[in-house]
């Protein structure tokens, strides 16, 4: 099933296929999803207009960890199969989930100012986030600091997967430091108490999301893909031109 | 001798004596330790509180501080090519380093957090889960330093992108070893559970990062 | 329309958050064409002239 993919310009031309698609559904799905989180879905009996952050702020939580899984999914297989398109996908998907990762931590900050009373609660979830936040970091930093493409790509797998593995049993041991050190008078921002006049548009802003970030990835993937058989056509012409 | 054993007498020795051997990270846990108590003040009741995250904290920083030389110097002599040539592996290699290290490098860790805990006014078992906790995480904060040292070998200045990779896979058995001591101090009972969590975060790394290590290398090698 | 930009009482936190998303985002797109027109540069370079 990879092989189908591991065929560079066979995935150029059906991600050139795809994008448009996950493009304009975004586009449809945001020009859906941001007037019904805006201004149709009614304001929490509690929180009041705030809730409507969680709009943004779970997308955001959500693909930042799914980015991760894709990262470190990515990751085995070029590891294993060493198919370059996989390595280009990891590459895709770390600045975006890192960029996921802040904006989720951002927006959960800004979300406990008024809720809390506090810019930032050292909650388990925010915690762990902050955490994996750094995760994408080093990952970058590492692949950022070797000079050798193959070398970059091969280590930066490495990395990633050990993450994956890593990144329940951290979730785990910051809710258990959590739930041992943390005054119980924290004000939970989940709980079952969710409506389904929150549902519904929380469900479409995701989807909007998603489709978001799966043209980005498409987009760059196709591109980079297409730069490195270019910039390796060009090299091989000059290299040509000069003997 | 076999050669499992021949390279670890090697590693060990050159652990031992290499860069100040356990003066290094010694000395820097201890400077860490000293300096705290003029950060936050005197006060003998928030320094009691602090101590089991400070100590166990310092501690995971002092096994940065070996992890550049523990892959990089064999790979820019080309020992590591050496060994990739010898009847042992590149997985018991990374076992052998990691074991090296906690042995000749890091073992006076537990020690020092034991003094620290008591001079920061903890009371002797406290101190004591403390530093139990600190003798089951050195062999992984010694994995996982080495991870990631491995990964940053061959890179230039890589001390800091080995904190940088190393500290958030580290943040379990800082979460433990400083439970366990603040668990012991408040009396929570939660102490045990603590400690072997941070045991068993120790146990999975032996049984998961000498691959990582060992892949990580033979794409150096290449 | 005042009173949904006023967000009852809350539009700092909810307009700063849906902003800085907005920004995010536009970050993300950003760079994906930056991605694009470096592609585009190679191919120029390597002399086929096809998109």
């Amino acid at each position: 099933m990879w092989s189908a993919f591991a065929n560079p310009e066979r995935f150029e031309r059906l991600a050139a296929r795809l994008v448009p698609w996950f493009g304009w559904g975004a586009a449809i799905l945001f020009a859906i999803g941001l007037p019904w989180a805006l201004i149709i879905s009614p304001p929490d009996y509690q929180q009041g207009d705030t809730v409507r952050i969680m709009y943004v702020h779970v997308p955001s939580a959500w693909l930042s960890m799914a980015a991760y899984a894709g990262l470190g999914g990515a990751s085995f297989v070029y590891f294993i199969w060493r198919h370059n398109i996989a390595d280009l996908a990891a590459q895709a998907l770390a600045p975006i989930g890192a960029v996921f990762a802040f904006l989720t931590l951002a927006t959960g900050s800004l979300w406990g100012r008024p809720m809390w009373g506090t810019w930032w609660e050292w909650d388990a979830r925010l915690t762990s986030m902050l955490v994996l936040f750094l995760l994408y970091l080093g990952y970058m930093a590492l692949r950022a600091a070797i000079e050798d493409e193959r070398l970059a790509a091969r280590a930066g797998a490495i990395l990633a997967m050990a993450g994956l593995i890593n990144l329940p049993i951290i979730k785990f041991s910051v809710d258990w430091w959590n739930t041992l050190h943390q005054p119980a008078s924290v004000i939970r921002l989940d709980g079952p108490t969710i409506h389904m006049s929150q549902l519904w548009p929380l469900l479409v802003m995701a989807l909007a999301f998603t489709a978001l970030m799966t043209a980005l990835v498409l987009m760059n993937v196709r591109n980079m893909s297409l730069a490195k058989r270019a910039e390796a056509r060009a090299r091989r012409r000059i290299e040509g031109e000069g003997t | 001798m076999s050669a499992f054993a021949a390279v670890f007498v090697r590693e060990w020795r050159l652990a031992a004596a290499g860069g100040g051997g356990p003066a290094g990270p010694a000395a820097f846990m201890l400077a860490a330790l000293a300096l705290v108590p003029l950060a936050i003040g005197p006060d003998p009741d928030i320094l009691r509180a602090a101590a089991p995250g400070v100590i166990a904290f310092a501690a995971l920083l002092a096994s940065l501080q070996g992890a550049e030389r523990l892959f990089g110097d064999d790979l820019s002599d080309g020992t590591l090519e050496l060994y990739a040539l010898s009847p042992v592996s590149l997985t018991a290699l990374s076992v052998i380093k990691a074991g090296a290290y906690v042995s000749a490098v890091l073992w006076p860790a537990p020690l020092i957090g034991f003094v620290a805990a008591m001079a920061y006014g903890m009371d002797g078992p406290s101190a004591g889960a403390l530093s139990l906790g600190l003798v089951l995480a050195l062999p992984g904060l010694a994995l996982v330093s080495g991870f990631a040292g491995a990964l940053a070998a061959g890179v230039k200045r890589s001390g800091l992108l080995i904190a940088l990779i190393a500290a958030p896979l580290q943040v379990p058995l800082l979460v433990f070893v400083a439970g366990a001591g603040r668990a012991a101090l408040e009396g929570t009972g939660l102490a045990g559970a603590n400690l072997m969590l941070a045991g068993a975060f120790s146990l999975a790394a032996l049984a998961l990062a000498p691959f990582g290590m060992a892949a990580a290398l033979r794409g150096r090698l290449e | 329309m005042a009173e949904f930009f006023a967000m009852g009482g809350h539009a700092v936190w909810v307009w700063s958050c849906y902003g800085l998303s907005a920004g995010g985002i536009a970050f993300l797109i950003w760079l994906s064409f930056r991605q694009r027109a470096r592609a585009r540069e190679w191919q120029k370079l390597s002399g086929d002239g096809q998109p």
